[in-house]
């Protein structure tokens, strides 16, 4: 993992608005978009189609509860 | 006897702080009683963690240091405090304290001159310091007029032009180094709050003006009003270079056997820049005329630094980079007769030896 | 004493903040004198000379060389022989004390500095950096309340349901009671081998999963203990975060009221990662949720354990290390209320320090499903503790999103509220700020999400004069995926209780709706961005209900009334809760679902 992720609390959320027909194309291509900036745990938020695209957000997870999180050892540094 | 030193940097970079360690390692060596206190402190190196900035003076057992309370902790070295002062600062209130236990120090002193004043006779008199350091901050000179002198540390940060470098240097040198006024007139001066023209005939009264400093236009003109009866200018505060400039403009010839008094070079220096502010002066000189202080600064010595942060522009970034060392010290030698140290290569042996002749 | 003050922007643009300190300053009766942008340094000296100035504030953004440029100023103004006489201050983006000490000015304001502060420092009061400045004391949301009655009639039903409760309870223990006054031998002792048989004993009183931590050192699955290092580092976390936090203040007017959030990742860790950047974005106080498996379960572990999914377990360990980790002005709510294990949690919380619980019946037997015989014995054990520890409780009307009509949670919140007083406890009422099944059906939310939340807190204090903290979290099923609509259901809510004038709100994170992973701490933070924002919005000016609100209220107080009467004519309140009486099988809730039979009659 990239280092900089290792400072992210929990979770990076992409938002962004997708140029598709519906909502679920907007699915295959919110987790396509994640995928291809790198993640891993993916969770798609909030997704709403109208008209020419749709709203998305999606969540890729670094830490979930109960890992192990690199910023909690790096403080002292 | 004692010798209140100051240490200045022309800008970040120019070995400022390394001057300081390698002076206080010096006097380590030789036993001596050291006070050491700041103007402010530079912040430049922020600990990221504690947001306080990061120790980078060592001090041993018995040394007396002022510092703000916020940063009593903020190194290895511990205190006894000996007084918590009045004096207030943005991080709380400066302690004078003695170290008891060796180590890294965050010095962070009185910031204003009649504070580092207090400071300085407070370890002077009571505390039995023979040697008081005060480690300058940033661009600040100001209370620095409460030294007995100066060290100036300068180098490529400052300016990788070498001949720039070392004509700036030579003009600071020279406005330090002014000549005072002969000691039996000094007290006609030293109550003096407003800037006072005094008169050719001595039965005419000396002329008050409204300011202390000279910075404006309009104080000019009072100067000018009745110029022809003045022989001495005094400004006790502030002089600006362009102000300056415009009396210059206007007196030209007629500084023919008058006389300007300041009250010491750093209202002159924070004015402006130096060798504008020197060609001001040699313009008086020219004109026949005189500038005197009331209380001189000397320069004591300068080190130099070669280094510098060099940008990057293809990468976005600073990497180091260097001027020629030989010809930084050879130039600056040439033209200065105060030595002129390359500290980070020689040591400090030469400085302190130096101050010791002035001590005795 | 008057000063006078000279403000002057050293950028060639006006600074709004140098304004607004010019309008405090005057406000406080001192004189001003603001210059015009641009001007240079040795005209800004004169100036000072000229008026003959006490203080100046400079104002400057920060950038490059910028510092030099400030050095420079202090430098003129030492020169000019005015800097012993005239206190400076600088404020602007990027400015730290830090770096007004290194500047050499008196004092630094950075971003966030308010006008108080600024006023301060001109007045010649201390300086205090603004993380003191801004939070001082834990809001005790019980104060000021007498908890008398207004509704004469309501308190005697209550008085006679209290006394069958009481009277009821009186022969019975449980598990939960026994386990409690274990747990409590087992903290004050000081004998590791009395300890060790005092766990065998309370192992006794566990379900089988419990048993076997205690017996064998075994972990539910999904749980795992936490190492030392982990230990170690969170201590090191935490006091590096308390370093540097300088909380915002969510409240705008003394008026808003208490804003808490509710936490429970799972991971303690998390937990305080989450509450410690909830500390920073203002929130006043955290409630520790525990998972749901917990309140079905008979019996607690030991130590730092972190679990995989919502909710954080509950040990004494694990609740410590919170409770260190909080800001000394955080108010810290944990939950006891809907379980098997509801007296411990209190005694746990309590002796550890723990500002409030959370201690109910009527909502545990309807929607949690927990034997009702059991709540009623437990609650009684649970108030008591939390009376002995002097924590206030809230209690909470959480069946209505079963489908139990508010007036009938009502009741059942009052009844609890009333035994609590009895008992000596400090109760806190908590209605619901929901689009709740009841109003689905009925259509009282069909024009406005504003009428019928007011109508329970008119119904409310036309009864009782006592603490109202809305729950929970407020907004309930108004919010959705989508983090702007969510944040903006939750700070229009917030604004509604605020209008409403009640002491206390718990605000969901904007991954409320969000059920598919854990919720993030970005999206706490939406929330309380939001609150904050809305509070600045409305300010003192109230939200209006229209007359709808005052008629439901009524409408409301007269079922309430009902309610009480037919479980003051059965004659046992955990019969009346068996029969629907405070909600029925028809409503959506089912009493005892999940357990019958959990009480131990004392012989």
């Amino acid at each position: 993992m990239p280092d900089i992720l290792e400072k992210v609390m929990d979770a990076v959320d992409v938002e962004t608005y997708l140029v598709c027909k519906d909502e679920e194309e907007a699915e295959r291509l919110s987790v396509e978009l994640m995928e291809k900036l790198g993640f891993q745990d993916i969770s798609i938020v909030f997704i709403q189609h109208q008209g020419p695209g749709a709203r998305v957000r999606v969540r890729g997870y670094i830490y979930k509860p109960g890992d192990k999180y690199s910023w909690l050892f790096d403080q002292r540094k | 006897m004692s010798l209140t030193i100051g240490i200045a940097g022309t800008a970040k970079n120019t070995g400022k702080t390394t001057t300081t360690s390698a002076i206080l390692g010096e006097l380590y060596n030789r036993n001596i009683s050291i006070g050491l206190t700041s103007i402010g402190y530079d912040g430049e190196e922020i600990d990221n963690i504690t947001g306080l900035p990061k120790p980078r003076l060592y001090v041993k057992e018995n040394t007396i240091l002022a510092i703000a309370k916020k940063c009593l902790k903020g190194g290895s070295a511990e205190y006894e405090v000996l007084e918590t002062t009045n004096i207030t600062t943005p991080l709380g209130n400066i302690n004078i304290v003695r170290v008891v236990k060796e180590g890294l120090a965050v010095v962070a002193g009185p910031n204003k001159g009649s504070q580092l004043k207090y400071v300085k006779d407070k370890m002077i008199n009571e505390l039995g310091c023979k040697i008081i350091l005060v480690d300058g901050a940033l661009n600040r000179i100001a209370p620095m007029v409460e030294t007995d002198g100066i060290i100036i540390a300068t180098g490529a940060a400052r300016n990788t032009n070498i001949d720039v470098l070392v004509e700036e240097t030579k003009a600071l040198y020279e406005l330090l180094n002014l000549p005072k006024v002969q000691e039996d007139k000094l007290q006609h001066f030293l109550h003096l709050e407003k800037i006072a023209l005094f008169p050719k005939n001595t039965d005419e009264g000396i002329k008050s003006l409204r300011y202390g400093s000279l910075i404006d236009n309009s104080t000019v003109n009072e100067i000018l009003t009745d110029i022809n009866n003045v022989q001495i200018i005094f400004i006790p505060y502030l002089i600006s270079e362009l102000a300056l400039k415009q009396l210059n403009d206007n007196l030209r010839g007629l500084w023919l056997d008058k006389t300007l008094i300041i009250k010491d070079p750093i209202k002159l220096i924070t004015g402006g820049d130096s060798q504008n502010l020197l060609n001001e002066i040699k313009r008086i000189k020219e004109n026949g005329g005189n500038v005197e202080t009331l209380k001189n600064l000397p320069l004591l010595a300068i080190t130099v630094n070669p280094f510098y942060p060099k940008y990057r522009f293809d990468k976005n970034s600073y990497e180091p980079g260097y001027i020629n060392r030989d010809e930084l010290l050879e130039k600056m030698q040439n033209v200065m007769h105060i030595p002129v140290i390359d500290i980070k290569q020689e040591g400090a042996a030469t400085l302190v030896n130096t101050l010791l002749i002035k001590l005795k | 004493m008057k000063k006078k003050v000279l403000l002057a922007p050293l950028d060639p643009v006006h600074d709004i903040g140098l304004k607004m300190i010019k309008r405090g300053l005057e406000q406080n009766g001192h004189d001003t004198l603001l210059m015009p942008p641009d001007y240079s340094q040795e005209e800004i000296i004169k100036a000072i000379v000229d008026n003959d100035v006490d203080v100046v504030l400079i104002s400057r953004t920060l950038g490059y060389g910028v510092a030099e440029i400030l050095g420079k100023f202090i430098d003129l103004a030492e020169a000019a022989g005015i800097r012993d006489k005239v206190k400076i201050g600088i404020g602007g983006m990027a400015i730290r004390p830090e770096l007004a000490a290194e500047l050499g000015f008196d004092a630094g304001f950075g971003p966030g500095t308010t006008v108080e502060e600024a006023v301060a420092f001109v007045e010649g009061r201390e300086y205090v950096p603004s993380e003191s400045g801004i939070k001082q004391n834990k809001k005790d949301i019980t104060q000021g309340y007498d908890y008398s009655f207004r509704n004469k009639r309501i308190e005697k039903l209550l008085d006679t349901i209290v006394d069958g409760i009481l009277d009821y309870t009186s022969n019975k223990t449980s598990t939960a009671i026994l386990r409690a006054e274990l747990r409590r031998q087992i903290l004050d002792s000081t004998d590791e081998s009395e300890k060790q048989k005092l766990r065998q004993e309370y192992a006794r009183y566990c379900d089988d999963v419990v048993k076997s931590f205690y017996e064998a050192g075994k972990y539910r699955e999904k749980t795992r203990p936490l190492t030392k290092d982990e230990v170690k580092a969170l201590r090191g976390y935490v006091d590096d975060v308390n370093f540097r936090m300088n909380p915002i203040k969510l409240q705008h007017t003394d008026k808003n009221p208490a804003v808490f959030i509710q936490y429970g990742t799972g991971c303690p860790f998390m937990d305080i990662a989450h509450i410690k950047s909830c500390e920073a974005w203002g929130a006043d106080g955290v409630v520790h949720f525990d998972p749901s498996w917990g309140a079905r379960t008979e019996g607690f572990l030991e130590g730092y354990i972190t679990h995989e999914e919502d909710g954080s377990i509950i040990t004494y360990e694990n609740l410590k290390s919170i409770k260190e980790s909080l800001a000394p002005y955080t108010l810290w709510q944990v939950r006891a209320h809907r379980g098997l294990n509801t007296p411990e949690t209190v005694l746990l919380a309590g002796k550890i320090g723990a500002d409030l619980t959370k201690i109910n019946i009527a909502y545990g037997s309807l929607s949690g499903g927990t034997d009702p015989s059991r709540l009623t014995v437990d609650a009684v054990a649970a108030i008591k503790y939390a009376a002995e520890f002097g924590m206030p409780f809230d209690v909470v009307t959480n069946e209505e999103l079963s489908g139990v009509p508010a007036f009938k949670a009502f009741a059942g919140m009052l009844i609890v509220s009333k035994l609590g007083l009895r008992l000596g406890g400090k109760p806190i009422l908590q209605p619901l700020f929901c689009y709740s099944p009841e109003v689905m059906i009925n259509g009282q939310m069909v024009d406005n999400y504003v009428d019928f939340n007011a109508a329970k807190i008119y119904c409310l204090r036309n009864i009782v004069n006592a603490p109202i903290w809305c729950g929970a979290p407020i907004g309930f099923l108004t919010q959705t995926e989508d983090r702007v609509q969510s944040s903006m259901m939750t700070a229009l809510h917030a604004s509604l209780a605020s209008s409403l004038g009640v002491d206390a709100i718990s605000i969901a994170s904007s991954d409320e709706a969000f059920s598919k992973g854990p919720i993030t701490a970005a999206s706490r933070i939406d929330t309380l961005r939001a609150t904050q924002a809305s509070f600045r919005f409305f300010g003192h000016a109230d939200i209006t209900p229209t007359e709808n609100a005052k008629k439901w209220a009524a409408e409301m107080e007269e079922g309430i009334e009902k309610v009480l009467e037919a479980v003051a004519k059965k004659g046992n309140f955990v019969d009346a809760l068996y029969q629907g009486l405070l909600g029925s099988r028809e409503d959506g809730a089912y009493p005892g679902r999940a357990g019958r039979n959990t009480v131990i009659s004392k012989s």
